[in-house]
């Protein structure tokens, strides 16, 4: 029996899809059956992000009006046999689903699958209530700024009201510099103020457009900041304990005032 | 190229027919990297393999046999010739209803889709992420970047013009057909024109 997460905000633009298409790339990296789901019906990105628009025949909606069977919605990636994705539709709303269908769905997938990941869509409507439904765990994503972190805050209270506990906090799209100048919001002032455990730490990283644009999660590519980030979350979502990265970039400078000694 | 097989779905299951004049040990080739890369092509539906006009040796029959093996999942498989597999009656089949045309002017945005039993018209762009249905035959004077279905209910006659063809995906009656993944949107700013031709879709240059 497997666990369902959904990735949520709040606020729109804080990286949602990406952390969706990255978790679940580096879990099925580590040999996980993952399931993702994308629940921004009328808006979807998922399948863009993972580079598997082009192979959609049935969509979400299609399985949950019964016009085709649950596996014939599922796309499987290009890049793992066990890494599934199934799309919304984009020419439907919300109303399409409701939240005892998503529940259903849910059910169903985690039967088959290690891990069932729903990409939640911005704001706190119908399609926030069905991304929720059903899952066991809630990761909410946040960048360091007032206004995502005020929405975060409010959706720790609705995921409550819903009975869904302990929701865990990444933190996206940290910019070293801005925060060593005391321009960014720095992470123990919000966590202080979110007051739920922090799952971990992205960087901003230019590498995300690159690959958004591509198709290809970062996630596959541990060199890049982003993409170890990400893996290193999947990591302690599977319960390894590792330390949060250094927000210091190893540039050349860096590295020559380790080598001379001046940090 | 002309591939040594090809696929077609009908109401009962896939079927898998092989090209005449190919030899074997291509369609052997070919065969074991299809299973490779698409293992899960015949997940859940039965599996007609066509011999077609072709002599094939016991032994070249055993190996097919166990090639497509290596197919996941796939619920039962046959050997049919000359397509005595079962198919959907042709003559069932028609193509736009009263061969109406609907004509549309303007642009189709990601989300919006559009869907007439008769020819459509579009005279305009169609962007990726919307969806043009049609029983009959699509024709877009623009860019065409989403995802089109001609002939849908099984009208193979059915084709697909468009000054920039680019869809996301091609559909014509029961064939699909996606852009190959390595190469970067064609570049070519001619009008093309996509069509069934032995069972495959096919893209070739239009000329006005």
């Amino acid at each position: 029996m497997g666990k369902a997460i959904v990735i949520t905000s709040g606020k729109g633009g804080v990286g949602k899809t990406t952390a969706t298409a990255n978790l679940g790339t580096a879990l099925a990296m580590r040999d996980r059956k993952v399931c993702l789901i994308d629940a921004d019906i009328g808006l979807r990105n998922l399948d863009v992000v993972m580079g598997l628009e082009n192979r959609i025949v049935y969509d979400i909606v299609d399985v949950v009006e019964e016009n085709c069977r649950l596996e014939q919605g599922m796309i499987r990636d290009k890049r793992f046999d066990d890494l599934f994705l199934l799309p919304a539709a984009q020419t439907r709303d919300k109303s399409a689903v409701s939240p005892s269908q998503m529940k259903e769905l849910i059910d169903e997938l985690k039967e088959e699958m290690d891990y069932v990941i729903v990409d939640s869509p911005a704001g706190i409507e119908q399609g926030f209530k069905n991304a929720i439904a059903g899952v066991d765990k809630a990761i909410i994503v946040t960048t360091p700024e007032v206004s995502a972190v005020r929405d975060a805050d409010r959706i720790i209270g609705l995921l409550e009201a819903e009975g869904v506990n302990d929701p865990q906090v990444v933190i996206n799209r940290i910019v070293a510099d801005m925060v060593n100048r005391g321009d960014m919001m720095n992470i123990n002032d919000m966590i202080e103020i979110l007051a739920i455990e922090l799952l971990g730490i992205v960087p901003d990283d230019e590498n995300i457009v690159v690959s958004t644009n591509k198709g290809e999660p970062v996630a596959l590519n541990e060199e890049t900041r982003a993409g170890k980030a990400f893996n290193n979350i999947a990591r302690r979502i599977e319960g390894e304990d590792i330390p949060l990265m250094s927000l210091e970039e190893d540039s050349f400078f860096s590295k020559l005032k380790k080598m001379v000694g001046l940090s | 190229m002309k591939s040594a097989f090809s696929f077609e779905i009908t109401a009962q299951g896939a079927v898998i027919t092989f090209e005449s004049g190919i030899s074997f040990s291509i369609i052997q080739q070919e065969l074991q990297q299809h299973t490779e890369e698409a293992k899960n092509f015949f997940s859940g539906v039965d599996l007609y393999i066509d011999l077609a006009d072709r002599k094939f040796s016991i032994n070249q029959i055993d190996k097919i046999i166990e090639i497509v093996q290596n197919y996941k999942d796939v619920k039962n498989i046959y050997f049919a010739r000359n397509h005595t597999s079962p198919k959907k009656p042709t003559s069932k089949i028609k193509g736009p209803q009263k061969r109406e045309t609907v004509f549309i002017k303007r642009t189709i945005r990601s989300g919006q889709k559009v869907k007439y039993p008769t020819n459509i018209v579009i005279m305009g762009d169609v962007n990726p992420g919307s969806e043009i249905i049609a029983t009959g035959d699509i024709v877009v004077i623009g860019n065409l970047r989403g995802v089109v279905h001609a002939g849908a209910g099984g009208y193979r006659e059915a084709e697909v013009l468009a000054l920039h063809l680019d869809p996301t995906q091609l559909r014509i009656a029961d064939l699909i057909s996606r852009p190959p993944e390595d190469e970067k949107s064609s570049k070519k700013e001619v009008p093309e024109k996509a069509f069934i031709e032995n069972n495959n879709i096919v893209v070739e240059e239009y000329n006005i």
